[in-house]
């Protein structure tokens, strides 16, 4: 192990070369890439780089098509010691100009079909297919600072402008070494990467498998998975939980696939228990904010896990995990302390927000080693006795009541770990003196949501009673913020109260019911320009994209004069499922 | 005494703490509250002073953010 600690992401991919310079190391649905091919496209791309005389700390924008050669572009950029911006040619034009002058962006690398979304400005097209076309044996690999900057990504920031922040070669490469360390090796052999290039998740997509020397298989959208041609198997999955619930719904994933990471918010028991019965083998959870390299914590889940909250596990190996009270001091086992995160994970910073990282990238007091700092995420968590370390929540959703100061998210989490439970968000509800607790609830599956007596029993085995909701409700949406968060201001002031029994869902019986089923599954079938639609196909699993949703959304309104929210529409993933839910609202007349 | 009533706040922002400026070897910055003893490999550069007096030194003073390793191996382009 000794030896490995110092092996960076161009050792390692100069060895997947060297061992089987002709094995797939890129793939998508149409082509691919050996790795011969791969780090010649690379190398070209370098040696453009260096012919342009690009400083290793100028990031290099990305805006490329989802094809094998966005991931060579990747490598040229990285593995030459430099940094790469990532853009997405989805993003409104003024968000790509802000990155890049935020960022100090020069020269950007484009194809033909995104040249156009890149806005006039201070900086340089290079087309990257054209650069690629001719490569000849020149590899990448260039001498690298460790402490340089590898990538820039941004994420939201509070003030509502997007805020960038430094990832360092040697954050990815200890990311990296730590990923093919802790995963069975033939997890590697087929790596799915769905998640856009400027969602962090993305670097464990990709750098990982091929470091290992498997391969990466390219694809637009998680969707695509259920639908392969027979040559490629996937054998690894990374994604957010509320997508690979939906892409699961009716339909497991391939039966190649052996190991599931779920990462990027909290993860549902529901689901957990859903990737199990559906064959995989190991299912993954990891926790970690952009600011500290991907992923600071993992842990692989077991059966056990679909009943109780889910831990975040041990430390990526080369990062320190400590607890602090509000004094910053640390705190013993079983009291709940903010997640400071330390180690070789801590990136450097804000470009450009100086009293932003000051605050954030604090001094760090623990490790001993001088000069260190660590990251101070907002996250709460406790340690059990048995050791796990549990998240709690935010230090933003703490509220007192009734005289005692307590985290919401520790009761959602309890609900969340319910099996017919795929969200929850509790808010205090009522006016002084009589406040009570009130739990919004989004089942797992709305044919059959859980009933308030089943939930009650549940919270009450695992809460004290001061933390009891008085009232349980469901969510006929789910309000979530841009970063797919619930967004708590709209949850409904009056909801709709979750029944003590069960619920049963309108079959369609009656003539209106099926007439509307007929309307929707015509709708849909133009949209999707599919010949028919049956009433339980999933819209996802027919190729149904976002795009889709809002213009099957606004066939409705125009034909049907219903105006049915977004969340409705990706919570009925079905025609019959959705028509039950509109019945209510049908008047065929309006035809 | 009890804290029955009292929200507490985290000492990092609590706006009427009191703070320092710490900096690093390699320049970078760091709020500290004061009644903290400052870890090894920092030393003070402000403070004791109220959040917003350190966080406007901070604005004021830190205005190359990338690490002075790298500024010294790597020199810089010309304008951003």
């Amino acid at each position: 192990m000794a030896a490995r600690s110092t092996e960076t992401i161009a050792d390692l991919m100069r060895s997947a070369l060297a061992r089987d310079p002709d094995a797939v190391a890129v793939r998508s649905l149409d082509r691919e890439l050996t790795y011969r091919e791969l780090l010649g496209k690379a190398g070209a791309i370098a040696k453009r780089l260096d012919a342009m005389g690009v400083p290793v700390d100028e990031p290099v924008g990305l805006l490329l098509r989802r094809t094998p050669e966005v991931i060579a572009a990747l490598l040229g950029v990285l593995l030459s010691g430099r940094t790469y911006l990532p853009l997405d040619a989805a993003h409104p034009a003024d968000r790509i100009a802000f990155l890049l002058a935020d960022s100090g962006t020069r020269r950007v690398l484009v194809d033909q079909s995104c040249a156009d979304s890149v806005p006039p400005g201070p900086w340089t097209l290079i087309d990257a297919d054209v650069c690629m076309a001719d490569h000849g044996d020149d590899l990448p690999f260039r001498a690298t600072d460790p402490a340089s900057t590898a990538l820039v990504i941004y994420t939201s920031g509070t003030t509502g402008q997007p805020k960038g922040c430094w990832i360092t070669h040697r954050n990815l490469d200890n990311f990296v070494r730590w990923t093919v360390d802790s995963c069975p090796r033939e997890t590697f052999e087929c790596s799915v990467a769905a998640a856009s290039l400027c969602f962090d998740f993305s670097i464990a997509e990709i750098l990982p498998a091929l470091a290992a020397g498997g391969s990466v298989l390219v694809l637009n959208h998680h969707v695509e998975m259920l639908d392969l041609p027979g040559h490629l198997r996937p054998t690894q999955v990374n994604g957010v939980p509320s997508v690979l619930s939906a892409v699961t719904r009716d339909r497991p994933l391939p039966s190649s696939v052996g190991l599931v990471t779920l990462g990027g918010e909290a993860v549902p028991p529901s689901l957990v228990a859903r990737l199990f019965d559906g064959g995989v083998l190991l299912v993954r959870s990891v926790y970690g904010p952009t600011e500290t390299t991907v992923i600071a914590t993992s842990t692989y889940l077991t059966r056990a896990d679909t009943d109780r909250p889910i831990s975040l596990g041990d430390p990526v190996s080369g990062v320190e995990i400590y607890l602090v009270d509000d004094d910053f001091h640390q705190v013993p086992d079983g009291t709940v302390g903010e997640v400071l995160i330390g180690g070789l994970g801590v990136s450097n910073g804000y470009p450009r927000l100086a009293s932003l990282t000051a605050g954030r990238f604090v001094a760090d007091p623990f490790s001993g080693r001088p000069g260190a700092r660590v990251y101070r995420t907002g996250d709460h968590a406790r340690r059990t006795e048995d050791g796990r370390l549990e998240f709690v929540g935010r230090r933003d959703h703490q509220v007192k009541f009734r005289g005692v100061r307590m985290e919401l998210s520790e009761i959602e989490q309890v609900l969340m770990s319910h099996r017919s439970v795929a969200s929850a968000a509790v808010a205090v509800a009522g006016a002084e003196p009589a406040q009570f607790l009130l739990a919004y609830i989004w089942p797992a599956d709305h044919r059959t949501p859980p009933t308030a007596a089943e939930l009650r029993t549940h919270a009450e085995a695992k809460l004290p009673s001061t933390m009891w909701p008085a009232q349980y409700a469901l969510l006929d949406e789910l309000p979530l913020t841009t970063n797919g968060k619930i967004d708590r201001a709209r949850l409904p002031r009056e909801p709709r109260p979750l029944l003590d029994g069960a619920r049963g869902t309108p079959e369609a019986s009656n003539e209106e019911a099926v007439l509307l089923e007929r309307r929707l599954a015509e709708i849909w079938a133009s949209t999707l320009n599919v010949p028919t639609v049956r009433r339980d196909d999933n819209l996802y699993a027919l190729g149904g994209s976002s795009m889709a949703l809002i213009r099957i959304r606004k066939s409705i309104v125009a034909e049907l004069g219903m105006d049915v929210p977004m969340q409705v529409l990706l919570g009925c993933p079905t025609v019959a499922e959705l028509a039950a839910e509109l019945l209510d609202e049908f008047r065929p007349a309006r035809r | 005494m009890t804290r029955e009533g009292v929200v507490r706040m985290n000492c990092f922002d609590d706006p009427a703490g009191e703070f320092l400026v710490l900096v690093n070897d390699e320049g970078q910055h760091s709020l500290w509250p004061g009644f903290t003893d400052v870890p090894a490999g920092w030393r003070m550069v402000r403070g004791p002073g109220s959040r917003a007096d350190c966080m406007a030194y901070i604005e004021e003073n830190w205005t190359e953010l990338r690490i002075r390793s790298l500024i010294a191996s790597a020199p810089r382009r010309g304008d951003r």
